[in-house]
């Protein structure tokens, strides 16, 4: 009787003490603070030396663009920039009915979208015959080719850019070389596309000498660009109508398009740009470094003393870290825009481009433009950069990484901006670092 | 009898599993060291505002003296098993709140060595740890900004204690104790700021072993004194610690058990006096108890607290007709007492200082021995309402049960 009782008993409080919990604390009673210290100290440091350089690429390949520019303007700064595209066209069908007579030849351009500066104004287009194999010496063309042309024009159309809206400008081609076209496919003369080639090496299509409006992008589709030959055929009692379409090519075994963009007379701090490896730090071009997409023109960035983070006393971390950067103000306006977002490529000692930056997920890094104090000529980018900070911080090397700040589709287009560099008092570039220790020792 | 050593032996495996269980308190004031000490003890002395330095045990474990060790009658078999609940509520200047928990309380067995000796062991709690600071604020150096994090902490220390008692004369017993006290605490911290978040979860690892030694004196044919001592020591402690963020986004671990030195933590030397008395045909048991703790001399901060000399009194009375008694009602033990305790925490310049009331019921189980089921209850206070200070009241209900066997003579018995 007593053991049962006992033994009960102790089941009984072993099951009580076991089975018992807590009613959870309610977080919402606050003690106050200094009740107690946090454990961690968290410290913002905007004062790590940043060094600012540009370097202009010895050449940037525009053969794989998506894109043909044409067009001129003056820039204040960045001088005269001129973009010429270069491509062979070749027919999509060899073969005229023998009873067809010649009509005429036009050709077509469809906008991408794309376009930089002022579209007020009236641009012309030129199309003249390429006189050389358009066949680049190595793999690709680069912005600096040269390629010879006939300085006679096919065909020349003065218009006002409409860029955004699904427009096709055609442009009405000599009839001579229609004619020429139509006699030598309805002769046979030319059977297929290397007799095409042989005869007919390309186009290039040119801005007018005297134009100063806008660089207009156009799209590189088959269905896009192209030449229209029209012929008629006469049947017993009524005449048909009918076309031959001599479309850009792509489909080569070597790149045979290309943009040629040039930038002639900027200021003379661009001037002083040497080879590539040769970047000139900020301090000797005004404080200011200069990106300009299509001639290949980069800002660069490092942080030579971000191991000083170390010197901070105990354990730490880096929990954020920001770049902050300013365009000069008055260096950009409506038509001069600020691209809204700008990519980070990471540089070797020759800046070459080693890698673009990119997330775990596999999205770019970019620099995103914040707008929303404008009228107040607040107006700047912010690159997350706290990942690469750890990262730089964490590197066995001492050697500082640098990195390139480039628009996305930097080989074909023309965008330009400038930006302050270290040492301008008001519109510093800045690194804005949230750092933690979490241990004292 | 087999039955029930192998039962009290599963309890004291499942308690000492059982002892490291989380935040069994959730005063603030637990942030301090190593939390909060538990006060509580074995048997009646609960009821009786924790005093018994001087007390005898009489078929009881009394676990603040180890002399009283000396005395448990030949051929018996003490063993006292206990939990309590807790009701607190919690107050400053801006809100008051609420909060319960129940655990365990004690697990503790004696029995006799021969005629002058006896030794025992006990589990007890030593301190609580059980907190939560939400929203504190700080300032982030090298701005106007701050950062608010959240604190929380749980875990705790327990002590396992050997005792050992001996009659040097009939009058005079004296005894040693040695405990063995461990067990681990965490505290986590957490905060956010903009995109980034961080958290911080510390374990810390307590080591230690403290000795004592005691001592109870029949003065009077009823009055006893008795006095105690424990050496100061020093509990080792190990860290491991794990720390995340997120980076851009991604969380991240940035240590992950990290093995790290954590400071070491000093008790103190500590002294108790305690007089004894049994009055009125033994029917009133009056003890009287002063404790003093001397922190000063550990030296010791943490955080904004500073552990300063501790003072406690008390005083305790019971009434129990007679313990052999026919009527059940007769042998109910009727038990009071209060305390006061000025304190081991100074904040700012101020003690956090407490004090409790207690009444308890001892209610025989057995009419052949002396156990019995003791209910306490106390209400206490801790702490004022003052500047950032809280204020902690608490009703705190232990239960235990203390149970007398005779050893070896059963099988004479049967």
């Amino acid at each position: 009787m007593r053991n049962t009782l006992f033994f009960s008993l102790i089941l009984l409080i072993i099951c009580l003490a076991s089975c018992t919990e807590d009613s959870s604390y309610d977080p919402d009673f606050n003690t106050g603070n200094s009740f107690a210290n946090s454990q961690i100290r968290v410290i913002q440091i905007d004062t790590l030396t940043i060094e600012t350089s540009t370097f202009k690429f010895d050449s940037l390949v525009t053969s794989n663009a998506n894109r043909i520019l044409v067009g001129q303007y003056k820039d204040p700064e960045f001088g005269s920039v001129k973009t010429a595209s270069f491509f062979e066209i070749l027919p999509n069908s060899y073969s005229i009915d023998s009873e067809a007579t010649y009509d005429s030849i036009a050709m077509y351009l469809h906008y991408d979208n794309y376009y930089y500066n002022d579209t007020i104004q009236y641009n012309e287009i030129h199309i003249k015959r390429v006189l050389e194999k358009l066949k680049p010496e190595d793999e690709s063309f680069y912005n600096t080719s040269k390629i010879d042309f006939d300085t006679e024009d096919l065909g020349v159309l003065s218009y006002r850019p409409r860029p955004m809206e699904a427009d096709t400008l055609e442009i009405k081609i000599n009839d001579t070389l229609g004619e020429e076209f139509f006699d030598k496919l309805q002769t046979k003369n030319i059977t297929n596309s290397d007799e095409f080639r042989d005869y007919f090496k390309g186009i290039t299509l040119q801005p007018g000498s005297n134009d100063n409006g806008a660089v207009i992008g156009f799209s590189t589709e088959t269905t896009s660009c192209y030449f229209r030959l029209y012929y008629s055929v006469k049947e017993d009692t009524y005449t048909t109508q009918s076309y031959i379409d001599i479309p850009i090519n792509k489909i080569t075994d070597y790149n045979s398009f290309f943009n040629q963009i040039s930038a002639e007379n900027p200021n003379e701090y661009i001037q002083g740009l040497g080879t590539q490896k040769e970047g000139l730090n900020s301090t000797t071009t005004n404080n200011q470094t200069y990106i300009q997409s299509g001639i290949g023109i980069a800002s660069t960035f490092n942080f030579p003393s971000i191991k000083t983070l170390f010197d901070i006393e105990g354990t730490g971390t880096i929990l954020d870290a920001t770049l902050k950067i300013n365009p000069v103000i008055q260096s950009y306006n409506d038509q001069l825009k600020l691209r809204d977002t700008l990519n980070i490529f990471q540089i070797d000692k020759n800046n070459k481009i080693t890698q673009q930056l990119t997330y775990s997920d596999g999205s770019a890094v970019v620099a995103t433009l914040n707008k929303t104090d404008q009228e107040f000529n607040n107006i700047y980018y912010t690159l997350p950069f706290s990942t690469f900070a750890e990262a730089l911080l964490n590197s066995q090397t001492d050697e500082a990484t640098t990195f390139a700040l480039l628009p996305n589709d930097f080989q074909s287009s023309v965008d330009r901006m400038m930006l302050y560099g270290t040492t301008n008092d008001s519109y510093t570039i800045e690194l804005n670092l949230i750092y933690t220790v979490y241990d004292e020792d | 009898m087999m039955k029930i050593n192998i039962a009290i032996l599963l309890a004291f495996c499942s308690f000492f599993s059982y002892a490291q269980s989380e935040s069994l308190t959730s005063s603030p004031y637990s942030l301090y060291g190593l939390g909060v000490i538990n006060q509580s003890s074995i048997g009646k002395v609960n009821g009786m505002g924790y005093t018994g330095i001087a007390m005898k045990p009489n078929g009881y474990i009394n676990n603040l003296n180890p002399a009283s060790y000396a005395l448990i009658p030949q051929n018996n078999f003490l063993f006292d098993i206990g939990g309590k609940a807790e009701i607190n509520n919690y107050a400053n200047k801006n809100n008051s709140e609420n909060n319960s928990s129940f655990n365990f309380s004690n697990i503790a067995l004696a029995f006799p060595i021969n005629q002058k000796m006896g030794m025992g062991f006990t589990l007890i709690p030593y301190s609580q740890v059980g907190y939560s600071i939400i929203g504190l604020e700080t300032n982030i150096e090298g701005s106007t900004e701050v950062f608010e994090s959240n604190i929380l902490g749980s875990g705790g220390l327990n002590e396992f204690t050997g005792n050992f008692g001996f009659s040097v004369s009939p009058r005079i017993s004296v005894g040693f104790n040695a405990s063995v006290l461990f067990g681990n605490i965490q505290e986590e911290e957490n905060f956010t700021i903009s995109s980034a978040a961080f958290g911080l979860e510390e374990e810390t690892s307590y080591r230690g072993v403290q000795v004592g030694f005691g001592t109870q004196i029949d003065v009077l044919k009823n009055v006893t004194l008795g006095a105690t001592v424990k050496l100061p020591t020093t509990l080792k402690g190990s860290l491991e610690r794990s720390t995340y963020k997120t980076l851009d986004y991604n969380s991240t671990t940035v240590e992950s058990d990290v093995e790290d030195d954590a400071a070491d933590f000093d008790l103190p030397l500590q002294f108790g006096l305690g007089i004894s008395s049994r009055l009125f045909n033994e029917q009133l048991l009056i003890n009287a108890d002063y404790r003093k703790s001397f922190w000063d001399a550990t030296n010791q901060t943490d955080h904004i607290g500073t552990y300063t000399d501790q003072n406690s009194y008390g005083i305790g009375f019971e009434y129990q007709n007679n313990n052999r008694n026919n009527s059940y009602l007769k042998r109910i033990a009727y038990r009071t007492g209060i305390n006061y305790d000025d304190g081991y925490l100074q904040i700012n310049d101020d003690k956090i200082s407490g004090y409790s009331f207690t009444g308890g019921l001892g209610l025989p189980i057995s009419n052949r021995n002396n156990s019995t089921l003791n209910i306490s209850y106390s209400y206490g206070t801790k702490g004022f309402v003052k500047n950032i200070l809280v204020k902690e009241n608490y009703h705190l209900i232990t239960i235990n049960v203390n149970l007398q066997d005779f050893w070896f003579v059963k099988h004479f018995v049967n």
